[in-house]
């Protein structure tokens, strides 16, 4: 009995210190990549990604750098200017706009992954099975694909919002209704380029199954892309999101967001300093956070495709 | 090139039919349509009884195809003898109502007729001045590539496409209205000139900087191309090489992204109508759609509405379907022709 255990503890021990050997490997093949080198020296890439990892750093560690609670209100302290307490002020309830700011990050970003996710788990397959086939299913993907494409992105998903409810899963299934659709075409496309090479071919010439070639030929060599279009989804994701709530059909409170929380705040505009301050601090920092991301986006776009570089 | 068209004409109508499905199943997909009246109409008082006789009102007891049917052609016709009102039943969609708002107990058509222009004209204005600044701002950044104006107008081009449209338009009114007084303040009532050019410019903005980083990567990838090359060297001025031989194969690309963006754009106008408090379809739209969970939405504008953006960017779509094939004979020749 023991010594079963003990076995099956040294294959685990083995398994990840092979799975350790392997991610190292791929690390050290991707830092000897062109594409990594190239990004190495992109000043975008430096500035986008320093953002990036910022953002991603406060919305993980939320708790760590909020100062106060996001949710907690204390009327006797309304409206107070910048300070080192509250870096942003508070608002009109008397919250700290820095710990909302900080944990609004978090929920944008909760919804760019979700979204990334969904709808790569929906738009892979598809363009891999139009691309891939071809013929009468690919015309029909495709078609679907081009109408899908064409609508108006925003009012569907307010649509959506409108029947089903708000919340940050609702938003993200609103959204991916018509985001798959860039990412189907996408793989198709990268399907189709892949599918006439000569290692296909001579993957077919030995016998591999469609399941093999797909799994080990074609995905691997279509994800470089896929990677490009996932970071400019985020950007797109935040930006979409903050609109909607903004409207009031997003995501609703006590979830803290940036698009919520600045409809909130567009009252006090026309007030004396420091009140439109809540206006323009958290929407820098979301213009940054967006700029951020658009900007580490092209430079991995350009990374990738050798033919978009000057 | 007219059969190119007559195809994509064709195609338009099960298109058509799919939307108003899609469109149509909106309110079913709420669960109880009639309680959805009700609380739109802000009455608390539901009652089984109460329900029941909105659903019959409204003809929410029959079937789902026949009340699309009813919805879409107006037939079968109100049938008063099942309860059925013959003030709120829609005469059809073909027909052009859109069905009764039980919110503002006026015609959907009515109010949709008043809001559409205000949302064309705005829309167009925009893109309009997306077109403009953003084919300049492209031409010259890549005539003058790597220099300082190209940097200035990049980098101005990437804040373009990062700024969210509802944080533009209220620093615009910040700056401009309450600060410089420079345009009186945006009021449901007013939409004149003066109302216009702050929500245009900002709905702009980032479709004219999309639009000017697609003009400039273009007009690189064509300046590269062997043909400029043998109109340089035979010794052409610069200025017909750019005009005549650059632009208009740089243009290819940009004129399919230009139409695509229109779609865009109509999403843009929804959130700068609320922003600018300018009385178009989008403002209509979104206070229909009962925002900040509010449960009174007014479902028929909700449908009215969504139809008309959706077949606006339908026919956007094909406008640069057709543009393209006409400015590219390869697919006009190879398609159908």
């Amino acid at each position: 009995m023991l010594d079963r255990i003990r076995g099956r503890l040294r294959t685990f021990e083995k398994e990840i210190v092979i799975t350790i050997v392997h991610i190292r490997g791929y690390l050290r093949r991707l830092q000897r990549s062109p594409a990594f080198r190239y990004l190495r020296r992109d000043i975008r890439a430096k500035v986008g990604g320093v953002i990036v990892l910022l953002v991603v750093f406060t919305a993980i560690f939320a708790g760590f750098i909020a100062r106060h609670d996001p949710t907690t209100q204390n009327l006797s302290n309304r409206f107070q200017g910048p300070s080192w307490e509250y870096p942003f002020g508070t608002d009109d309830a008397g919250r700290d706009i820095f710990s909302r700011v900080v944990y609004g990050a978090r929920t944008a970003l909760i919804i760019g992954t979700l979204l990334v996710v969904v709808q790569t788990s929906i738009g892979l397959p598809l363009g891999l099975l139009a691309g891939y086939r071809g013929g009468k299913v690919d015309n029909l993907i495709m078609r679907l694909v081009d109408a899908v494409l064409a609508m108006p992105g925003l009012i569907i998903a307010l649509a959506f919002v409108a029947v089903f409810g708000p919340g940050i899963y609702k938003v993200v299934l609103a959204l991916a209704i018509t985001g798959w659709a860039g990412c189907a075409r996408l793989m198709r496309g990268q399907t189709l380029a892949i599918k006439e090479e000569t290692y296909i071919e001579a993957a077919r010439a030995i016998g591999e199954k469609d399941r093999t070639i797909i799994f080990n030929y074609v995905l691997p060599n279509a994800i470089s892309p896929l990677i490009v279009m996932m970071t400019m989804t985020f950007p797109a994701a935040i930006l979409l999101s903050a609109s909607m709530s903004f409207l009031g059909l997003g995501v609703m409170p006590p979830t803290p967001d940036w698009g919520y929380d600045l409809n909130a705040y567009k009252k006090f505009m026309g007030d004396p300093m420091p009140a439109p301050l809540m206006t323009i601090l958290p929407g820098i920092v979301m213009v940054i956070t967006i700029f951020g991301f658009n900007f580490f986006g092209d430079a991995l776009r350009d990374a990738y495709d050798p033919r978009l570089r000057e | 090139m007219y059969g190119f068209i007559l195809k994509r004409l064709l195609l338009l109508i099960p298109i058509f039919f799919a939307v108003s499905i899609v469109v149509f199943l909106l309110l079913p997909l709420t669960g109880d349509p009639a309680r959805q009246v009700l609380s739109g109409q802000g009455r608390m008082d539901v009652t089984p009884e109460l329900l029941d006789n909105i659903s019959h009102q409204y003809g929410f007891h029959r079937p789902l195809y026949i009340q699309y049917l009813r919805w879409l052609t107006g037939y079968p016709p109100a049938d008063p003898g099942q309860g059925e009102n013959v003030l709120v039943i829609p005469r059809g969609l073909l027909m052009g109502d859109f069905g009764f708002s039980y919110t503002r107990s006026r015609p959907v058509a009515s109010l949709m007729l008043e809001a559409l222009p205000q949302t064309l004209l705005l829309t167009f204005t925009a893109f309009i001045l997306s077109l403009v600044i953003g084919l300049l701002l492209g031409i010259f950044s890549a005539l003058r590539r790597k220099t300082l104006v190209d940097y200035t107008f990049m980098g101005t081009a990437i804040f373009g496409v990062s700024i969210p449209f509802f944080w533009q338009g209220l620093m615009m009114i910040l700056i401009f209205v309450n600060w410089l007084k420079w345009f009186p303040i945006p009021t449901a009532g007013e939409h004149g000139l003066m109302y216009l050019i702050l929500p245009a410019f900002t709905l702009a903005t980032h479709s004219a900087a999309s639009l000017a980083r697609m003009t400039r990567s273009s007009m690189l990838d064509v300046l590269r191309q062997d043909y400029i090359r043998t109109a340089r060297a035979k010794g052409l001025r610069e200025r017909a090489v750019i005009y005549k031989h650059a632009l208009k194969n740089a243009f290819i690309p940009v004129s399919t992204l230009l139409f695509l963006r229109l779609p865009f754009l109509f999403g843009g106008t929804v959130i700068m109508e609320v922003v600018f408090s300018w009385p178009g379809m989008g403002r209509l739209l979104v206070s229909a759609m009962g925002a900040y969970g509010s449960p009174a939405k007014d479902w028929f504008i909700v449908q009215g509405g969504v139809l008309m953006f959706l077949v606006i960017a339908v026919l956007a779509n094909l406008l640069a379907d057709i543009t393209y094939a006409y400015l590219n004979p390869k697919i006009r020749y190879g398609e159908g022709g």
